[in-house]
């Protein structure tokens, strides 16, 4: 079921109400939350239910066995159990995921050598969101094995943790000591939590509908015609994908976000206008927040993470930007556009500046200093460029793409230049970002409008733009969220 | 929570008793809406304010272009059968459901040919909504109106709502209406295309440079909702004792080799009803009989049309009506 879809249209406000009635019973209301959950995921293909239950079961034992193991100081036992766990999770996902791309490269790379290798793909659907259920079922066994957290004895409660539907399929990917603690109390009707929680659907709706799918009608066009097309298009499609990415996947954020409050949850920040960064590193603590920490705790800084000598700080890094990467798709743009961001990344944590910028930009002032204006146009024009490779279907695609828009026909307009300004996409992300500037000391584009708007007649103005623009600047064809395919 | 509900309905509510007006005076004033070609246009208006003078029919075709561009009223005529042609662009089961539900009674056909162009069954037919929410009938027109908008429901998409409340508007409240065309004849030349009398859309050109490599391996699927319509569709036509045909009309073979499970989709398409692919009974030539890389110009029509009709011979469904 999508954010976006008529069926959520129904289904949340139903699900809502009967959510609060359970609010007496909280094993009741966690069993609730596990079934909608799964009718919410099973929409899609109810097939897929199976996998997540094994999942969720998985870890659900593993974090028993091994707090049973820590608890008699087993501690090659309780090592042995997370370590199965993972390799579990890791296989399926391999499995669904990697499998096709590992034996196909595999086969590539022995063909370069004159040698074939007769290889066999496997004909399987990606389960949506497998990568984000995955990953937070995993960070609970592994935080339950570092005793950062206490094995769950509730298995409603664990799973309506794994499979709660907001954030099921496209995260946040939440942490099991954030948000399981949350299934395990009672929960209390807020009406100001309600109410941000409404704003912020608002919000993420419009991110999505208005400004991502618009950007995207056109965006498409380019990316299919790169060939044909001038300097001046390219241009115009890596900028276009650069916003429907943010506002794709920062609205579905928003969306999940919001919608979490409404019953009560509260999930963690995913995006924090990642554009107006003034360096890579600002950008990577404000884009995908949920994964880039994910990285860091579990990976990072097992690692070692910057307390180690510099080859150890360059391995390190570039063993999360590439698998950082590799998470968001099998194939190898993904890779090489996480290649790109570790190599913008090393400077600055080479020469321990990475950390140089961590408040919010131009905090108490309506604009930012020239000086941060001309390193948040820099570092916006470095993420346009990895946004390319992101994009492209293959290497080669996006070095062409890039080659395309290093040439003399900068100026020339093609006619898609006409079908551009046809469907308001430019007009729609200067209002979006405008909207964040104003609001970026806030938790979200409307967070704490009360404040900002203190006249309601402004807010329900607002509210009035918002809406009708998701209504009425919806293109016929709307695309899925593209961080499903994760 | 009761004043969280009552508030949060109150504004949606505002919201969109707002949002009605707002959206018909900017898209009047903007006049932005996005119309399909007007040859598209035109045929379907035509068609569906030509409908009302037939009577008793002995075949009706309903379907895609692949219909309206393939069932020729004349070829058929020769063997007296007096037929009628609904097919529209992008035509889905859905709207062939509503279409059929609608003039059964008045168009009493003896038979009915259902094209299945398998690229339309997993849309939710937007393209043919938006054809015809967009077109202005002469007759009945609050229950057109009705039609429509139940059309536009099923595609579940805002911006084909958004396409019937502005056009109700224009229709209802301004009174403006299309431009009509008029027959000389019994035909209407309407850009490139030829409409004739009785809903087929001619088009003459002798020679098609189809590109070998336009299109990419595709998967035939159907999704639930055009199953459900076509289902409805068939149950109607039981119910009346209609006989009823499904077919598949001739495509260039390049189109037709991109499907990579076109067996399955038959295979499935099959426990409907019997079901021809006219691609498989007929070898025709992308270029000579084709004029682009969807449709027959009038050299395949007369050859698809003359083998059908053996075909219904054969299956006794014209010596039934006749």
């Amino acid at each position: 079921m999508l954010f976006n879809s008529f069926e959520f249209a129904i289904f949340l406000p139903i699900t809502f109400i009967l959510y609060w009635l359970f609010n007496r019973n909280l094993k009741l209301q966690n069993a609730f939350i596990v079934a909608v959950s799964y009718l919410f995921y099973g929409w899609w293909d109810w097939r897929f239910l199976i996998l997540i239950a094994f999942t969720t079961f998985c870890s659900y034992t593993s974090g028993l066995l091994i707090d049973k193991a820590n608890q008699k100081s087993q501690n090659n036992k309780a090592k042995i159990i997370s370590a199965a766990n993972i390799t579990i999770n890791l296989l399926i996902l391999g499995v669904f995921k990697y499998y096709n791309f590992f034996v196909t490269s595999l086969a590539g790379a022995f063909s370069a050598f004159g040698t074939t290798l007769e290889t066999t793909t496997l004909n399987i659907i990606l389960p949506v969101g497998i990568s984000f259920y995955t990953f937070q079922a995993l960070s609970y066994s592994i935080d339950v094995y570092r005793r950062k957290i206490e094995a769950s004895h509730d298995i409603i409660a664990f799973f309506a943790f794994v499979s709660f539907f907001p954030q099921l399929v496209a995260g946040p990917i939440e942490r099991a000591t954030n948000l399981l603690p949350q299934f395990t109390q009672k929960r209390s009707f807020d009406y100001g939590t309600a109410v941000d929680g409404c704003r912020q659907i608002l919000w993420g709706l419009f991110k999505k509908i208005v400004v991502a799918d618009n950007c995207a009608t056109t965006c498409n066009q380019i990316f299919a015609t790169y060939a044909d097309q001038p300097a001046s298009m390219l241009m115009v499609g890596a900028l276009l994908f650069t916003f429907q990415i943010y506002g794709d996947f920062s609205g579905y954020s928003d969306i999940a976000i919001g919608t979490a409050k409404l019953f009560g949850i509260k999930l963690m920040r995913n995006f924090n206008i990642p554009y107006f960064s003034r360096d890579i590193a600002e950008f990577w603590r404000r884009w995908h927040i949920s994964l880039t920490t994910w990285f860091r705790d579990y990976i990072y800084i097992p690692l070692g993470g910057s307390r180690v000598s510099k080859a150890k700080v360059v391995r390190n890094t570039l063993i999360i930007f590439l698998l950082s990467g590799l998470w968001h798709g099998a194939n190898w743009t993904f890779v090489v556009w996480g290649a790109y961001h570790a190599l913008l990344f090393l400077p600055l944590i080479l020469l321990g500046k990475n950390r140089k910028y961590t408040s919010t930009i131009a905090e108490g002032k309506h604009f930012p200093s020239i000086k941060e204006f001309a390193m948040m146009l820099i570092t916006f024009l470095l993420v346009v460029v990895g946004w390319i490779f992101f994009r492209a279907e293959t290497i080669g695609d996006a070095w062409h793409y890039i080659c395309g828009l290093c040439s003399l026909n900068i100026f020339k307009a093609s006619y898609l230049f006409f079908t551009y300004t046809k469907n308001f996409a430019g007009i729609f992300v200067i209002v979006m970002l405008a909207i964040e500037w104003w609001q970026r000391s806030k938790e979200h584009g409307l967070g704490e409008l009360q404040t900002s708007l203190k006249r309601p007649i402004f807010r329900y103005l607002l509210y009035f733009f918002l809406f009708f623009s998701i209504l009425a600047f919806q293109p016929i064809d709307t695309t899925q969220f593209l961080y499903f395919q994760f | 929570m009761r004043k969280f509900l009552t508030k949060t309905i109150l504004t949606l509510v505002l919201l969109t008793i707002l949002y009605i007006p707002t959206y018909c005076v900017m898209f009047m004033l903007m006049d932005a809406t996005k119309e399909p070609p007007p040859e598209t246009l035109r045929t379907t208006e035509i068609k569906f304010n030509e409908i009302d003078e037939y009577k008793d029919i002995d075949i009706l075709f309903v379907g895609s272009s692949h219909s309206s561009r393939s069932f020729d009223p004349r070829i058929f005529s020769q063997h007296n059968l007096k037929t009628f042609n609904i097919g529209t662009s992008s035509q889905t089961c859905m709207q062939s459901w509503f279409i059929i539900d609608r003039y059964i009674n008045s168009l009493n056909p003896k038979c009915v040919i259902i094209d299945l162009y398998p690229d339309l069954m997993n849309t939710y037919g937007e393209e043919s909504a938006i054809d015809f929410i967009t077109s202005d009938f002469d007759h009945d027109l609050a229950t057109w109106e009705w039609t429509k908008l139940k059309m536009a429901m099923c595609t579940k998409n805002t911006n084909v709502i958004n396409k019937w409340i502005y056009r109700a508007f224009r229709r209802h409240i301004l009174r403006h209406k299309n431009q009509r065309q008029t027959f000389t004849g019994n035909e209407i030349h309407i850009c490139h295309d030829k409409y004739i009398r009785s809903g087929f859309v001619e088009k003459d050109m002798e020679y098609y440079d189809l590109k070998p490599d336009y299109r990419i391996d595709t998967t035939c699927r159907c999704n639930a909702m055009q199953m459900m319509f076509l289902d409805k569709t068939i149950e109607l036509l039981k119910k009346r004792g209609i006989n009823y045909l499904l077919v598949e009309a001739p495509v260039p073979s390049v189109l037709y080799k991109s499907y990579d499970n076109h067996d399955q989709y038959s295979a499935k398409i099959s426990e409907y009803g019997t079901f021809i692919d006219y691609n498989t009974r007929l070898t025709l030539n992308d270029s000579l009989d084709f004029y682009d890389s969807h449709h027959m110009n009038q050299n395949g029509v007369v050859k698809y049309d003359s083998l059908l009709i053996r075909d219904l011979y054969e299956l006794k469904y014209i010596s039934s009506v006749k």
